[in-house]
C-alpha cells in the first residue's frame, strides 16, 4: 500500500447545506414525534393528571349530594378530615393490612418458588399450580374466602376445630377477644389478599431464580459452602432486585385494595377493614361528600408516593444490581 | 502415588453418553491437559474430578482413596471455571475470601492469605472493586487467585484461556506454566485448543465422544497418533490422510492410494499382517512433503501434484496441492516459489509414513 | 454410588415433593372447595364437616346460577371490555414506544419520563374525577359518547398503558437500528416500516401485553362497580359479587358462578404461562 501520497491530493471544501430556519428541522420532527404520542398523551392527561389536579381542587369544597362544589372552604376541609380520628383509623387499617400481607406475601413466593425450582419431575405442574392465584380476580378470590370462612361451616374454622382451636367470626368480628387492635376482619380480608398475590410473587421469584447462572453455586460447592450458606450469600444477594421489585408491587397493591373489603366486610365490622380506597368509596358514592373524599383521595396519592419512594432510597441500596 | 485416578468411570445422561470406560492415571505435581472437540466428555471427567457430577459406573480416586461419594467441598479441589463464575455481587476480596470463609479460618489468616495471592497475581489496587468493573483478563486472574488462595491438592481448569483475545492468551498461557513450576501441585486443564495442550502439558489426554483416544507426553501425540483421529485433531495444518488398500507386489507390502503408492516400513508390515483386512489409510503431516529427496533417505512415495493455492505467511508457505481429486496441504520453506498450475513432484520418505486401519482407526506399527 | 448416598438424595426428594404438595394443596384448596361445591346439591353444599368430595356431581348448580343473574351476558360484557382495552393498550403501546425507540425529537426523554410517572399515580385516588369525566362527557358530546353505563366507560380511561409502552420500548430497543437504516434506503416510511417489519419481529413482546391487558381489565373491580348499572353492561365480576348477595342460602349456585367467572382466566394463565413470566421479568429486571 502507497502510503504518504495522500496529503499531496486536497479534497474540495465541504458545501454547507443551506438551512433558512435551523429549527424547522427540529419543528417537524418533534411534531412526527407528537403525532405518535397524541392519543395515549391525550389519554393520560385526561384521567391521569387532570384527575390529579381536579381531586386537591375538589378537596376546597363542601360539596353537595349533586356532586357540585358548593361551599369554597379553603384547606380547612383538608385540616378537618385528615385529623379527624376515621381518617387516622382507616390509615392505621392501611397500613396494618400492609404489614400482614406484604412480608408474609414474599416470604411464601420465596419459599415455593426455592421448592419450585428443584430439578425434579413434574416441577413445571407445580409452577403451574403456585401461579394459578394470578388467574383469580379479587371479586373471584373474596367469594371464594367468603365461603371458606364461613364461622360455622367454612372450612377454616372447621380446621381449627379439629386442633381445638376456637371458632372465629372471621368477618364479623372486630376485634380478637383479647381485644388486640387488629380483629379477624382485617385478617380475613388479608388471608385473602396474601392468598391473591401468591401466584405472582411465586412467578417473578420464581423466573429469577433461574436466571441466577448455575456455575456461581457449583463453583461456591467446590469452595465449600454449605446449602445454608448457599441460600444467603448467593441466592438472596442474586434475587434481590427481584424481591425489592415484589416487595413494591404488593406495597401499591395492598394500597390500592378493593374488591375484596368491599365483598368480604364491607370496611366493617366497626371501621375495621375501612381502608383508604374504602373510605374514599363510601365517602364519594354513598354519602355523596365529594370533597371530603377527594381530600382522602390526595391523602392516598401522597401516601403511596412517599411509601414508594422510601421503599426505593432504602432499600435499593441493598438490592445488588448486576 | 497418582493423585488421581479415573477407574473405568461412566457417566450417562439418561441416553446420552457423555463419558465411558475411561481409565487414567493423573501423578503428583503434573500438569495434564484433556484435550478434545466440544462434546467429547473433557468437561464431563472434570467435574467427576471435582464432585460436581457423580460418575454413573466406575470410581474416582483422589490420592489413592475412593470419592465417589464425597461432597465437592471435602475433596481439597480448587476450580476454575471458563465464564470465571466470580459472585457479581462481592468485591474482589470477598470472592478470593469466600472459600475460606466457609472453611472456618480466623479472620486474620484469611487477610494475610488473601493479600498475598492478590500480590502475586497484580490484583493488590482491585480488592476492593467489584467484578463488574473488571476487564476479561483482570476477572481470570481472580478466579485464579480464588482457587490458589485454598492451597488445593489439585487444581481444575475447564478452558480458563478461550474467553480471553489472543494477545491476552498467549502471555497467560505463559503465567499459568509459571504458576505451576511455582505452586508444584497438580493442575488437570481442559481444552478444545491444541497449541494451548501442546505448549502447556506434560501430558495430553484426546478424548473424542467419550472415549480416551490417547494420552502420552506432547511429542509422542505428536510424531505417533495412536489413531485416525489424534491424528488429524493435533498438528495444524491438519495431517494429510487418505484411504488406501494394501497390496503386495513384488514381495513387498504397499499402501495403494489415489494419491500414490505408499512403501511401508517393517513395523507397519507387520502391524498390517496382524491386524486388518487390508483396508487402512494413510497419513504425513504437512511439514513432512519435501520438493525432492531429502539427504536420500528412503522414500515412501513421490506424488506428482499440481500446486493450487499458494499462501505465504512470512516465515514458511502454505501450498495446497491437487492430485486426482484429492487434496494435499505442504508446508514449505518460504523462500519457495511456486505457482498455481505449476506440477510439482513431493517426496515422502518412509519414516514419516503414518498407516491406520481404516475399520477401527488404529495406528498399524 | 454407594447405599448411604443414595439414601440420603432419596429422602431429600422425598421431603422437596412432600412440601411442594403441601404447598400446593394450601394454594389450590380455595379453587378446588369451589369446583367441588358448584357440583353439589344445595343441602349439602357448605354442610358441617366440609365435603371434600361430591359423592354424586351434578350441575344444577350451574344452571340456577345461569337463570338467577344474566351471567352470560355478564361474560360477554367483561369478555368486550377486555378485548377492546387489549386491543387498544396494543395500539397505544406500539406507537407510542414506536416513537420513543426509532424516532428522535425534541424532549424525547423528558416524555419518556412523563409516561412512566402514570405509573406512580394510582388509579383508586384518581377515580372521582374521572366518574364526573365520564359522566359529564355524554352531554358535551351530545348522546351516547361517553357515559355511564357503556362499553365506552368501561374501557377508554385504560386504552393507554405506560406498563404497555415501557414493554414494547423494551423490545423494541432490541431491534438494530441498521434494520431501520435500510428500511429507509428500501423507502420505507415510519409506518411502513413498522407495520412490514418491527411487528412481525414483535410478536412475543405483543403476546405477553396482550395476556397482561386482558388479565388486568377482566379482573377489574372498582371502576366497573362504579361505571355500569344496568344488567346490559355489568362485567362478570360485579356480577359475580351479586350473585354471592342474592343467593346467600345457595353456596353451591355461588360457587358455580365462581367457576365460571374463574374459568377463563385460568385457561388463559396455562394457556400463556411463558408470555407471563416474561412481562413480569421485564418489570422486575426494571426494577
Amino acid at each position: 500500500m502507497e502510503s504518504s501520497d495522500a496529503a499531496t491530493v486536497a479534497l474540495p471544501a465541504p458545501v454547507p447545506l443551506r438551512r433558512r430556519h435551523p429549527w424547522l428541522g427540529e419543528l417537524s420532527r418533534f411534531g412526527g414525534g407528537m403525532l405518535f404520542l397524541a392519543i395515549p398523551l391525550c389519554l393520560f392527561g385526561v384521567f391521569v393528571f387532570y384527575p390529579l389536579v381536579k381531586s386537591v381542587y375538589l378537596g376546597f369544597f363542601v360539596s353537595d349530594p349533586f356532586g357540585h362544589g358548593q361551599e369554597f372552604v379553603g384547606f380547612d376541609q383538608y385540616r378537618e378530615v385528615l385529623t379527624s380520628p376515621d381518617f387516622r383509623k382507616s390509615l392505621g387499617v392501611t397500613v396494618l393490612f400492609a404489614l400482614y400481607t406484604v412480608p408474609t406475601g414474599m416470604i411464601l413466593g420465596l419459599v415455593f418458588a426455592l421448592l419450585a425450582n428443584q430439578r425434579l419431575r413434574g416441577a413445571l405442574f407445580f409452577r403451574t399450580v403456585f401461579s394459578s392465584t394470578i388467574a383469580a380476580s379479587v371479586a373471584v378470590a373474596a367469594v371464594m374466602w367468603l365461603m371458606l370462612l364461613n364461622p360455622s361451616a367454612g372450612i377454616v374454622n372447621w380446621v381449627l376445630g379439629q386442633f381445638d382451636l376456637p371458632r372465629v367470626n372471621w368477618l364479623t368480628d372486630p376485634q380478637w377477644r383479647q381485644s388486640w387492635d387488629s380483629g379477624p376482619a382485617l385478617m380475613a380480608v388479608s388471608l385473602t389478599t396474601i392468598w391473591l398475590n401468591i401466584g405472582f410473587t411465586t412467578l417473578v421469584l420464581l423466573a429469577a431464580l433461574q436466571n441466577i447462572p448455575q456455575e456461581l453455586y457449583e463453583s461456591a460447592r467446590v469452595d465449600g459452602a454449605s446449602p445454608w450458606s448457599l441460600l444467603r450469600h448467593i441466592t438472596l444477594p442474586m434475587l434481590s432486585p427481584a424481591l425489592l421489585f415484589v416487595v413494591i408491587v404488593a406495597s401499591i397493591n395492598a394500597f390500592q385494595s378493593f374488591g375484596q373489603i368491599h365483598i368480604l366486610t364491607r370496611g366493617g365490622p366497626l371501621d375495621a377493614t375501612n381502608v383508604i380506597v374504602y373510605s374514599i368509596y363510601t365517602d364519594a358514592f354513598i354519602n355523596f361528600e365529594y370533597g371530603a373524599a377527594a381530600v382522602r383521595a390526595v391523602a392516598l396519592f401522597v401516601l403511596v408516593l412517599a411509601f414508594t419512594l422510601v421503599q426505593f432510597r432504602f432499600l435499593a441500596g441493598k438490592v445488588f444490581y448486576r | 502415588m497418582s493423585l488421581v485416578t479415573f477407574d473405568n468411570v461412566s457417566k450417562f445422561f439418561g441416553e446420552v453418553v457423555a463419558v465411558k470406560d475411561f481409565s487414567l492415571e493423573i501423578h503428583d505435581r503434573e500438569f495434564i491437559v484433556l484435550l478434545g472437540p466440544s462434546g467429547c466428555g473433557k468437561s464431563t471427567a472434570l467435574r467427576i474430578v471435582a464432585g460436581l457430577e457423580l460418575p454413573t459406573k466406575g470410581n474416582i480416586l483422589i490420592k489413592d482413596r475412593v470419592v465417589n461419594d464425597v461432597e465437592p467441598k471435602r475433596r481439597d479441589v480448587a476450580m476454575v471455571f471458563q465464564n470465571y463464575a466470580l459472585y457479581p455481587h462481592m468485591s474482589v476480596y470477598d470472592n478470593i475470601a469466600f472459600g475460606l470463609r466457609m472453611r472456618g479460618l480466623n479472620r486474620r489468616e484469611i487477610d494475610r492469605l488473601v493479600k498475598e495471592a492478590a500480590q502475586n497475581l497484580g490484583l493488590l489496587e482491585l480488592l476492593r472493586r467489584k467484578p463488574g468493573e473488571l476487564s476479561g483478563g483482570q476477572r481470570q486472574r481472580v478466579a485464579l487467585g480464588r482457587a490458589i488462595v485454598r492451597r488445593p491438592v489439585v487444581y481444575l481448569m475447564d478452558e480458563p484461556l478461550s474467553n480471553l483475545d489472543a494477545k491476552l492468551r498467549v502471555q497467560t498461557r505463559a503465567e499459568l506454566i509459571k504458576m505451576h513450576r511455582q505452586l508444584q501441585t497438580t493442575f488437570i486443564y481442559v481444552t478444545h485448543d491444541q497449541v494451548e495442550a501442546m505448549t502447556m502439558g506434560d501430558r495430553i489426554a484426546i478424548l473424542e465422544q467419550g472415549l480416551l483416544q490417547q494420552v502420552g507426553p506432547p511429542q509422542e501425540v505428536y510424531d505417533r497418533p495412536a489413531n485416525i483421529f489424534v491424528a488429524g485433531f493435533i498438528g495444524s495444518p491438519a495431517m494429510n490422510l487418505f484411504p488406501a488398500r494394501l497390496e503386495s507386489r513384488d514381495g513387498d507390502l504397499f499402501a495403494e492410494s489415489e494419491v500414490g503408492s505408499f512403501r511401508l516400513d517393517a513395523q507397519q508390515v507387520r502391524g498390517a499382517m496382524d491386524a486388518s483386512d487390508g483396508e487402512a489409510v494413510v497419513g504425513f503431516r504437512p511439514e513432512h512433503l519435501y520438493l525432492g529427496a531429502e539427504g536420500g533417505r528412503p522414500v515412501s512415495a513421490t506424488i506428482d501434484s499440481v500446486v493450487d493455492l499458494v499462501e505465504y505467511l512470512g516465515n514458511e508457505t502454505h501450498v495446497t496441492f491437487s492430485r486426482s481429486d484429492s487434496t494435499l496441504v505442504a508446508r514449505l520453506d518460504a523462500r519457495v516459489k511456486l505457482k498455481p498450475g505449476e506440477t510439482v513432484p513431493l517426496t515422502v520418505l518412509v519414516e514419516n509414513l503414518h498407516l491406520f486401519d481404516r475399520a477401527s482407526g488404529r495406528r498399524l506399527g | 454410588m454407594t447405599l448411604r448416598i443414595r439414601y440420603g438424595r432419596v429422602a431429600q426428594v422425598a421431603l422437596t415433593y412432600a412440601a411442594l404438595m403441601l404447598g400446593a394443596a394450601i394454594v389450590i384448596f380455595p379453587i378446588y372447595l369451589a369446583v367441588v361445591n358448584s357440583l353439589l346439591p344445595k343441602e349439602q353444599a357448605i354442610s358441617y364437616p366440609p365435603k371434600l368430595f361430591p359423592p354424586h356431581p351434578q350441575l344444577g348448580a350451574y344452571k340456577k346460577a345461569m337463570e338467577s343473574v344474566p351471567l352470560m351476558r355478564y361474560m360477554f360484557n367483561s369478555f368486550a371490555q377486555s378485548s377492546i382495552i387489549t386491543i387498544g393498550q396494543l395500539a397505544t403501546s406500539v406507537i407510542a414506544a414506536y416513537a420513543f425507540a426509532f424516532m428522535r425529537f425534541p424532549l424525547r426523554n423528558f416524555l419518556f419520563i412523563l409516561f412512566l410517572s402514570t405509573l406512580m399515580v394510582p388509579f383508586e385516588a384518581s377515580i372521582i374525577p374521572n366518574f364526573q369525566t365520564v359522566q359529564r362527557m355524554g352531554g358535551v358530546l351530545g348522546g351516547n359518547i361517553l357515559s355511564l353505563d357503556s362499553y365506552q366507560a368501561l374501557t377508554i380511561p385504560f386504552l393507554a398503558t405506560a406498563f404497555g409502552t415501557f414493554l414494547m420500548r423494551q423490545h423494541f430497543m432490541t431491534i438494530p437500528l441498521e434494520l431501520r437504516d435500510a428500511a429507509a434506503i428500501d423507502g420505507y416510511g415510519h409506518l411502513r416500516f413498522l407495520w412490514h417489519v418491527v411487528l412481525p419481529l414483535s410478536k412475543p413482546a405483543l403476546g405477553t401485553l396482550a395476556v397482561f391487558a386482558f388479565l388486568q381489565s377482566w379482573n377489574q373491580y372498582l371502576w366497573p362497580l362504579l361505571v355500569t348499572n344496568s344488567d346490559n353492561y355489568r362485567t362478570v365480576q360485579i356480577g359475580l359479587a351479586g350473585l354471592a348477595s342474592q343467593e346467600i342460602d345457595s353456596i353451591n349456585v355461588v360457587m358455580a358462578g365462581t367457576v365460571i367467572a374463574l374459568l377463563p382466566m385460568l385457561i388463559v394463565i396455562v394457556l400463556f404461562q411463558r408470555q407471563l413470566v416474561r412481562g413480569l421479568m421485564t418489570g422486575a429486571l426494571k426494577g
